[in-house]
């Protein structure tokens, strides 16, 4: 509809030229049979007039022509420049010698490039990009094209940035290739969310699976447990064997013993997990369970020269929970510093209200300076059963992680290894009225 | 079940009977927390303060996340003083 309305404009001004041109020559005749010009001249100069008269209207259509033309490209250009500036993906072109021809500005502002020209070139491009340069040198190169290949770089805010980028072939309206073209998104939410997913997925199945193992192995387990016990009485009280063979009897029972206790804490630790209780959502005063758990605890933290200190904000912000399962969420990660901490030192758990994603969140932070986590330990901490230590079970930060999600908020784990760990619990606020809150950070 | 009270049983002695049975019950299945931890509240019902803790303190031991029992220690040491 649009296009037919500019094309009857466009006509209009061919015929309002023609008409122009015919009038400007109409005048200059007149005006020449009005001075009397000698009329033997007069047929011919009617025809140079007309002819003059047609070649101004000519030039002048092809004036108008190109004028309207020039704008209709103008508006082309404007329209697909506005697509491609909204556009959420970022995109960019390339020329066959890896010039950059088009970038937008979601591409600059993933990648990090200065919107203006001149761009960079692939080779100027920093070392992070090392895996995307890769992909585009083989597009170019080799005609290798990607559909959603994955990347990962670390931003200038350090933050880890998975890159998702497509790359196709660039034709021009003959087919001939003349570049590429590459779109690229940061899908680093998108993967966080479908890790959480999978990783729910697992605990789930896990927990299945628990409950089941768990039931059928822990009743004829505690039987074996009995038996064993009353074997071994019976066997010390008939004096049948001493010296070295009663003590060699011993130490077997001992064994079995120690092995049927060490079956039965798994049993235990898989019904633990497997214990899918509805949430009892209730208004809690967060630093509730925070400073209960602290109660709880403060023997054990000085048996072990360990400082607890709270630094809480003001206000005692409110969540919708569950209190015991946040006072679970609180001890599972202060056991988890305390054992980090074997010389002792000082845990801290602050408080603050903060913005994310235009809601507000309490984040408590559980800061310990213990032997930190290795990094390549850190994106497996929250798997059920992964423990770096002998006498761990890899579940506390798992149910931890599980209760927190059940709320609506996430865990955050940053560490330093040798220098301590900091755990950042953020649960939804219950409300918007909250005191003592910061102005949210753009 | 008979109310000691009216069948003429010495209620103190019932509540040791009792809780001779859960001290067995607990020490046939020394990992099982909540034996331990119904014999560790009986204790405590009784008075029996530093054994309720011991006890209670072994459950910990083996589960250091188990959050009733971190209450209940707290509670014996409170009554403790």
């Amino acid at each position: 509809m649009l296009r037919s309305q500019q094309e009857m404009r466009l006509f209009g001004q061919r015929y309002g030229a023609i008409f122009v041109g015919l009038a400007i020559a109409a005048a200059v005749l007149i005006i020449l049979l009005i001075l009397n010009f000698p009329r033997t001249q007069g047929l011919l100069a009617l025809i140079i007039f007309a002819l003059l008269g047609i070649t101004a209207t000519a030039a002048a259509v092809t004036a108008y022509s190109y004028f309207a033309t020039k704008e209709k490209l103008a508006k082309v250009q404007t329209t697909a420049r506005a697509i491609l500036e909204s556009l959420v993906g970022g995109v960019l072109t390339l020329d066959t010698d890896g010039g950059v021809t088009i970038i937008n500005r979601a591409a600059c502002q993933i990648l990090e490039i200065d919107s203006a020209p001149p761009y960079p070139d692939l080779d100027e491009l920093p070392e992070k990009y090392r895996p995307l340069v890769g992909l585009i040198r083989k597009a170019l190169d080799a005609r290798q094209y990607v559909q959603d290949q994955d990347s990962v770089f670390v931003n200038s805010r350090n933050q880890q940035i998975v890159l998702r980028t497509s790359i196709s072939e660039q034709v021009d309206e003959t087919g001939e290739r003349v570049g590429i073209v590459v779109l690229v998104k940061d899908v680093s939410n998108l993967v966080t969310m479908e890790s959480e997913l999978r990783k729910r997925d697992r605990l789930a199945a896990a927990g299945t699976l628990a409950a089941g193992v768990a039931h059928e192995i822990r009743n004829p387990l505690s039987a074996l447990e009995l038996n064993l016990r009353l074997l071994r009485d019976e066997v010390t009280g008939l004096g049948r064997v001493g010296g070295d063979a009663g003590s060699d009897i011993d130490g077997y029972f001992e064994i079995l013993s120690a092995e049927t206790r060490r079956l039965n804490r798994i049993t235990s630790n898989f019904l633990q997990l497997s214990r899918a209780e509805p949430l009892t959502r209730v208004r809690v005063a967060v630093h509730q369970p925070v400073s209960q758990v602290a109660r709880l605890v403060h023997r054990e933290a000085e048996e072990k020269n360990i400082s607890l200190v709270l630094d809480l904000v003001s206000g005692d912000p409110e969540v919708l929970g569950d209190s015991t399962k946040l006072e679970q969420v609180c001890l599972n990660i202060l056991i988890n510093a305390m054992q980090a901490m074997p010389t002792g030192g000082v845990i801290n758990v602050a408080s603050r209200i903060d913005w994310s994603d235009g809601r507000k969140f309490v984040n408590l932070a559980f800061a310990d300076q213990g032997v930190g986590i290795a990094p390549e330990n850190l994106p497996r901490l929250f798997d059920p059963y992964f423990t770096t230590r002998s006498d761990g079970t890899g579940l506390g930060l798992a149910i931890a992680d599980r209760i927190v999600t059940d709320h609506g908020g996430k865990i955050l784990v940053e560490s330093t290894v040798g220098r301590g760990t900091v755990v950042k619990v953020c649960l939804p606020m219950a409300d918007e009225d909250a005191r003592g809150a910061k102005e949210p950070v753009a | 079940m008979a109310d000691p009270s009216k069948s003429g049983a010495d209620p103190a002695r019932t509540i040791q009977d009792e809780l001779e049975r859960l001290r067995r019950r607990a020490g046939a299945v020394p990992a099982d927390p909540d034996t331990r931890l119904l014999f560790a509240r009986k204790l405590l019902d009784c008075r029996q303060v530093d054994e309720a803790i011991l006890e209670i303190r072994a459950v910990i031991a083996m589960f250091p996340n188990h959050l009733e029992a971190r209450k209940l220690l707290e509670s014996a040491h409170t009554l403790q003083g």
